[in-house]
């Protein structure tokens, strides 16, 4: 099993304000959300926790008992500025970083296959921490084998833990945050760093089935139902029915039951890159008609462009405007299966796109903007390209070259929904969703493939409407109706009430029914729709 | 005229002699039609997605960010009348693994299938033609695509044809009526269709796929070879249907 290491920037906000304003350091100070009385807060320096300041606190309810704190705001964008630059410290250890999208502070970095690097596991903890520290940081580090697991070991750094995980080799690290990390504070930030190393997957399990799980729920609800139960660390929830947990305390608590369990993960992703756009203008001598002279201009521009393009730029995206010579604009978005810096890929899609619109006009002037990105460490090495081979190619490029062809909105996954309505069972999405996240998840409301394996009969499948359309009653068949089925649901909002019937039109003597209609009454709007067919 | 052996493979006509299998299909154009069309295309996607999930465990393919398991299935549409998820879900059908590609028309339609045959990883291009309901609604645009069908000729027939022989994919188009996608390079034409089980043969039939009656009534889809060039014409293959909840 690859390892994987979590970096914790705690109390991230407090710390990108103090490398900014130093002399706040040693204070109580506290980070609001924005500026204003009522405003909650978001981070806190160790002295403010110890004032009893908390996280979602209102800054007036913080004025109530510690007038003298001092609060301070950090903007959105000092946030991921500040991300970024851990990002790219982090990634000059580690090709994959990935970061934690509720918690700003917190990195995962894939650790696999740098044992020829490092001698151990703590040496490059220590390189972890020394890298943040360099930033001005200071971070905790958990070295281990799940995100889960190390990311609890980042936030509950028990004396049990620090012992056996760092074992003879001794550690710098707080021990003092114990008693922070019960309260569920996940540890205030004191201005020192620690690193926990697991030797295996079965320490880290051991371990972190010791750790409080409060750090890890978002709900204070949740947390407080288990805390009714007694329920306070990871391995006394382990030891519920797992039948039960669900119907009793909730999803968020089942979710994190599975995480423990080790079938799922928490959730990481790539920070958004920054991205620059160049532009491209080209004023035409003559106006060009027709998609072959166009497309030779464009190709010059783009080659231009894409020789300026720095080490390690990839083109994501592509913004056309056609300047057309009675006046008017003729706009095109374009964007290619993976980042990349060849030309011939990205003409080939403007190709498919111009082929498929016939401009009524000739073109006077061409404006190219170019969507640029820096590379991922999987995308790019130092002299070439990698390029997506055979099944994940055509994974690939051939959504992007049907888009390109019929348009944006020509290609869709269908994704199941837990809803009501029949047209909202289902919804459509860009992307397929990677098999890895479907196959944990059980939706109780669609039927998934294995389950029907079991039962051999075959269903009726029905055809549905993307919307349901106004029933022509002048046009509908005579026929057998069954039914009514009433449909009512969401009550609490713009209700909805159907009455669902099946007409199946009268066969013209042969021994087969033709195709039947679904139809419904809506009670709230009154007239007849038809959902589908059967 | 030099061609590749593997080019001049003739599809193979399996024991149980069903039609709609992927052997039987693959390299060459099949048209479904009939109200129970996609009642028994569920067969050939669940076929196909377990073969493309077997090979992709067999390729031991680590893809990027977790995610396995190829689109292999392409669901080309020229209506907004989809199949609905729950139901191909019910029937054991990866509904997320299927790509939906919307085009405006019959021939747009075509002109997708061919690019997805060029892309070589495609195992099944479905062209969906059928819009039952269409003259049903107040709204509807009458877009007449049995008159646009007539402009997929047999050049371009041809080529989807020569595309499936050399990707070895299957290319299956569903109309309404069985001849609406004229021309002899359609190698099999099958008509599916339903009426409500009622007979004791049924009955036993019914017993025999050990299915509980719930809700919905019962129903009997036929599934008859109107035209195949390798199989036995008109010969009928019947199978018991489950009704969604509330058709009797």
């Amino acid at each position: 099993m690859a390892r994987t290491a979590c970096c914790n920037i705690i109390e991230f906000p407090v710390q990108v304000l103090t490398r900014h304003m130093p002399h706040l350091r040693d204070s109580a100070c506290i980070v609001l959300a924005h500026e204003a009385l009522q405003a909650p807060v978001i981070g806190y320096s160790a002295k403010a926790f110890e004032l009893g300041v908390r996280h979602g606190m209102r800054y007036s309810a913080v004025l109530e008992f510690a007038p003298h704190v001092q609060a301070a705001t950090v903007s959105q964008a000092e946030l991921a500025q500040a991300q970024h630059q851990v990002q790219a410290a982090l990634q000059s250890l580690s090709d994959e970083v990935l970061h934690n999208r509720d918690e700003p502070g917190v990195f995962w970095v894939n650790a696999g296959g740098l044992n020829l690097l490092y001698a151990t596991a703590r040496a490059f903890a220590e390189q972890l921490g020394g890298e943040i520290s360099r930033l001005g940081f200071q971070a905790r580090v958990g070295v281990g084998f799940t995100r889960f697991g190390t990311y609890l070991a980042t936030v509950n750094v028990t004396e049990s833990l620090q012992e056996d995980a760092n074992g003879s080799h001794g550690h710098s690290g707080s021990r003092g945050h114990s008693a922070h990390a019960a309260e569920g504070a996940g540890g205030a930030f004191t201005g020192e760093s620690s690193a926990t190393v697991f030797h295996s997957i079965e320490h880290e399990r051991r371990e972190v089935s010791r750790c409080a799980l409060q750090p890890v729920l978002r709900s204070e609800r949740a947390g407080k139902r288990l805390r009714r139960l007694g329920i306070v660390t990871v391995g006394e929830l382990l030891r519920l029915p797992r039948s039960e947990i669900r119907s009793t305390l909730g999803e968020e608590v089942e979710e994190l039951y599975l995480t423990a369990l080790g079938e799922r993960d928490l959730p990481a992703a790539p920070l958004e890159e920054a991205h620059r756009t160049p532009v491209a203008r080209r004023s035409l001598d003559q106006a060009l008609a027709g998609s072959e002279p166009l497309l030779r201009v464009i190709q010059e521009m783009l080659n231009m462009e894409l020789r300026r393009l720095r080490r390690g730029e990839q083109v994501a995206r592509m913004r056309l405007t056609l300047e057309l010579e009675r006046g008017g604009e003729h706009r095109e978005e374009l964007r290619a299966a993976y980042p990349t810096g060849r030309c011939e890929l990205l003409v080939r899609l403007l190709r498919l796109r111009l082929e498929a619109r016939r401009l009524e006009l000739p073109v006077v002037s061409i404006v190219l903007e170019l969507d640029v990105r820096r590379a991922r460490a999987r995308q790019s090495m130092l002299f070439f390209e990698i390029e997506p081979q055979g099944d994940e190619q055509h994974d690939e490029s051939l959504p992007a070259d049907l888009r390109a062809r019929f348009g944006d909105d020509a290609v869709g996954y269908l994704e199941p929904c837990e809803r009501q309505l029949p047209e909202q069972r289902v919804r459509f999405v860009e992307q397929a969703k990677p098999l890895a996240s479907r196959v944990t998840q059980q939706d109780e409301s669609v039927q998934e493939p294995q389950s029907a394996q079991q039962d051999e009969s075959v269903q009726v499948v029905r055809r549905a409407f993307v919307v349901p359309q106004r029933l022509n009653r002048r046009l509908l068949p005579p026929g057998t109706l069954s039914g009514p089925y009433a449909l009512s649901c969401n009550w609490w909002g713009n209700s909805e009430r159907r009455l669902y019937y099946y007409l199946v039109p009268e066969s013209s003597g042969g021994e087969f029914s033709p195709t039947a209609v679904w139809l419904y009454y809506d009670l709230e709007r009154a007239c007849w729709m038809v959902q589908g067919t059967v | 005229m030099l061609c590749r052996a593997r080019d001049l493979q003739k599809p193979v006509q399996p024991s149980s002699g069903y039609p709609l299998t992927f052997a039987v299909s693959r390299g060459c154009i099949t048209e479904l039609s009939g109200p129970a069309a996609l009642d028994v295309l569920c067969r050939l996607l669940r076929e196909v997605q377990q073969r493309s999930a077997q090979r992709s465990s067999a390729h031991g393919s680590a893809r990027r960010g977790g995610a396995s398991g190829a689109v292999r299935v392409v669901w080309i549409m020229t209506h907004q009348s989809l199949p609905f998820a729950p139901d191909l879900a019910a029937n054991g059908v990866a509904v997320r693994d299927i790509a939906f590609v919307f085009t405006p028309h019959p021939v747009a339609a075509a002109q997708a299938a061919e690019q997805c045959l060029r892309s070589n990883g495609v195992d099944l291009v479905i062209l969906d033609f059928a819009e039952p309901a269409a003259g049903l609604c107040a709204t509807a645009e009458h877009t007449q695509p049995r008159e646009r069908m007539r402009e997929i000729d047999n050049a371009v027939l041809g080529r989807l044809l020569r595309l499936c022989r050399r990707s070895h994919a299957a290319l299956l188009a569903i109309t309404e009526r069985s001849g609406d996608l004229a021309g002899s390079l359609v190698f099999t034409r099958l008509v599916a269709e339903r009426r409500r089980s009622s007979s004791a043969a049924d009955a036993t039939a019914d017993a025999n796929a050990g299915a509980n009656a719930g809700a919905g009534g019962r129903f009997v889809s036929s599934l008859k070879l109107v035209k195949t060039k390798t199989g036995r014409q008109n010969a009928a293959y019947r199978e018991v249907l489950r009704g969604p909840y509330g058709m009797l």
